[in-house]
């Protein structure tokens, strides 16, 4: 598992890592979000436990605002992990829930509430540093106004560009603050190497007894105190070290493994408390290194229709997948003559040539995504009767229509 | 800087400062996203926001994280909570009563109730959990509960754990109810090798009824609270 320290480099030779990571952080946000939290209790709950957030309390007449922001919120999560306006719906977002969980906080101020703040940060990184976002449909619209030669010369080019990726490289720094004023507090809180015995590792653990709750780990630790050592140490280490190793650009996925082991241990000795660390160190994980890993090693010609702007367009989402450079792209009105141009219309539909073989339309689609890591269960899914059907329809429709509705270059331009 | 801290502190009004200036600055970067230096000032006032609630010792939420920053105790005092039923059964709060996720919320109601607040407060709140779980009792009898539980499907909420106690149907079944509601005080001593608990004391704290007339005049809390380590 290898897991990326974004501040000793933030560009990668692909935008996968922050799309991917934008993606999941989304559906993480939106499920935290709509799922784990009864909002409604703001309105019910009589006695408040903690003020310092209590301006963020909407007066009693005006409760219902909590209601009407839970819905907007959801919708802006939808738009943020679409990459729909990630300016906008990212910062509204951020701002509704920590208006929402500083509320709440005053009458619960548990860690499911706690964890909204890196949530709001989070939201707030991406849409600051949107203009990095790549693989999103902001960038997609964006390229409407780009010209037909760049994105063509773009699609055709041999050369692979870096993308920076700085939201991630905020969201590490982020990251690796919280562990750090964790494992700080620590040491400055009291005496550290009395907190690094298995003494008081034990002690942490009986009190779960005392709280009324079953320990599995208990046992384990007080017969064997090397574990405790291990796990109290390991924890002071693995907190403090984590920011300096970062900002010194050193590699982090021992760190990132050791906090999953970590927090699964918490798990099964009490409850899974940190279940959103897991999510958050996602981030950082070298998915693209992955997708490559996924992908075939097989070729794929494509010929595609290069004064249709909207394809152009379409065909450079999918080229920012290509990691492996497997994917050679070709003009329909410059088709090289290994590929038959006599035999396949070039002028309606795109095609693809896998060892020879060649695929039109929606199924030259599939062709690329099944060599492509990630997409290949795409690729697999768009073959399933009924979606194959709808998807060549659509593929049709879009086809025969592009010069109508979408922007294309009429070829007497040419 | 600091003077302007305690005015606001004072006024009460720190944290709201803290809020706007964060989202306004945030306003201002997200805006003018392509300037980098906007963005380098954003990123400047973000980190620098991150440390100071911890640098002067805030409780800023999540940010001045002290969690279990002291090594692990030898006392520890833990303030369980009981319904009462109006034969004077207890029964542990099930939480999706009020839409409070798990019963680490709760931990600090408890020991408020038991140690720090005043007749009045406690007595609103207990009412209030008295009155609600009953409620929640009735909604799942009649499977009319239509709470996160009944709209989030299976697959999407977090896997069950210690924390998220549930009345089982034995407890939803009963024909009885919920009259007082009752805050224990569990005093434990812990080895200082962490081995073991040694002592454990646990006594009723407070007691709020809903209704004298339902319970019998005669009924006193029990001493030692239905409650594991109590048990032992």
């Amino acid at each position: 598992m290898k897991f990326i320290n974004y501040v000793a480099d933030d560009d990668r030779p692909s935008p996968l890592n922050l799309g991917i990571g934008r993606v999941v952080f989304g559906l993480y946000a939106m499920w935290k979000f709509g799922t784990q939290v009864d909002w409604t209790t703001l309105r019910t709950w009589p006695v408040r436990i903690t003020d310092f957030t209590a301006f963020l309390v909407p007066p009693e007449q005006l409760q219902w605002v909590i209601q009407v922001e839970f819905w907007i919120v959801l919708v802006l999560l939808v738009l943020f992990t679409v990459g729909y306006r990630i300016g906008l719906s990212g910062f509204f977002a951020s701002l509704l829930i920590a208006h929402m969980a500083g509320a709440m906080y005053t009458i619960s101020n548990s860690g499911t509430t706690e964890t909204f703040v890196p949530v709001s940060l989070l939201l707030m990184i991406f849409a600051v540093y949107r203009s990095d976002v790549v693989l999103s449909l902001d960038r997609f619209r964006e390229q409407r106004t780009a010209s037909l030669d760049r994105l063509t010369t773009q699609l055709e080019a041999d050369a692979r560009q870096a993308y920076h990726l700085s939201p991630l490289k905020w969201a590490l720094v982020l990251a690796g603050i919280i562990y750090f004023l964790s494992g700080v507090s620590k040491v400055l809180g009291g005496s550290v190497v009395e907190w690094a015995s298995a003494a008081s590792m034990n002690r942490f653990m009986q009190r779960t007894i005392v709280r009324g709750y079953e320990n599995p780990l208990l046992e384990p630790l007080v017969s064997y105190p090397i574990l405790s050592d291990i796990a109290a140490i390991g924890s002071i280490v693995l907190e403090v070290g984590f920011l300096p190793a970062i900002v010194a650009g050193l590699g982090i996925s021992l760190f990132v493994v050791g906090f999953f082991v970590f927090h699964a241990a918490i798990a099964i000795a009490l409850t899974p408390f940190f279940f959103d660390q897991y999510v958050l160190l996602l981030l950082f994980f070298s998915w693209d290194s992955l997708h490559h890993r996924l992908s075939t090693a097989t070729d794929v010609d494509v010929v595609y229709d290069d004064r249709c702007h909207f394809c152009t367009r379409v065909l450079l989402q999918v080229d920012y997948w290509d990691l492996r450079d497997q994917l050679t792209f070709h003009p329909a009105t410059e088709v090289p003559e290994g590929l038959d141009g006599e035999r396949h219309d070039f002028e309606n539909a795109m095609f693809a040539f896998v060892d020879g073989e060649a695929s039109r339309g929606y199924h030259a689609f599939r062709s690329m995504f099944a060599q492509l890591g990630f997409l290949r269960p795409v690729a697999f899914l768009m073959g399933v009767p009924g979606v194959r059907q709808v998807g060549e329809r659509v593929y049709g429709y879009v086809a025969a229509n592009r010069s109508r509705y979408f922007t294309c270059r009429p070829a007497d331009e040419d | 800087m600091e003077p302007v801290i305690d005015v606001l502190d004072a006024l009460g009004l720190k944290y709201a400062f803290g809020f706007v200036v964060f989202f306004a600055a945030s306003a201002v970067a997200v805006y003018y996203h392509d300037r980098p230096r906007v963005r380098q000032g954003w990123t400047i006032l973000f980190v620098v926001m991150l440390f100071v609630p911890a640098v002067v010792g805030s409780n800023w939420p999540f940010l001045a994280w002290a969690l279990y920053d002291e090594p692990g105790p030898t006392n520890v005092t833990h303030h369980p909570t009981f319904l009462v039923e109006s034969d004077g059964d207890l029964v542990r709060l099930d939480m999706r009563a009020f839409g409070h996720g798990t019963e680490a919320v709760f931990r600090g109601y408890a020991a408020k109730m038991a140690n720090e607040w005043n007749e009045t407060t406690v007595r609103r709140l207990g009412t209030y959990l008295v009155a609600e779980s009953n409620e929640h009792r009735s909604r799942l009898r009649g499977n009319y509960d239509f709470g996160p539980e009944f709209w989030v499907p299976n697959g999407l909420r977090f896997p069950r754990h210690q924390l998220d106690y549930r009345w089982d149907q034995s407890v939803v079944t009963g024909n009885d109810t919920f009259v007082a509601v009752v805050v224990y005080r569990v005093d434990a001593n812990i080895s200082v090798d962490g081995s073991s608990i040694e002592e454990v004391t646990c006594t009723p704290a407070t007691v709020v009824e809903l209704s004298r007339a339902e319970l019998d005049r005669q009924w006193r809390p029990p001493q030692r609270a239905p409650f594991p380590v109590c048990q032992t």
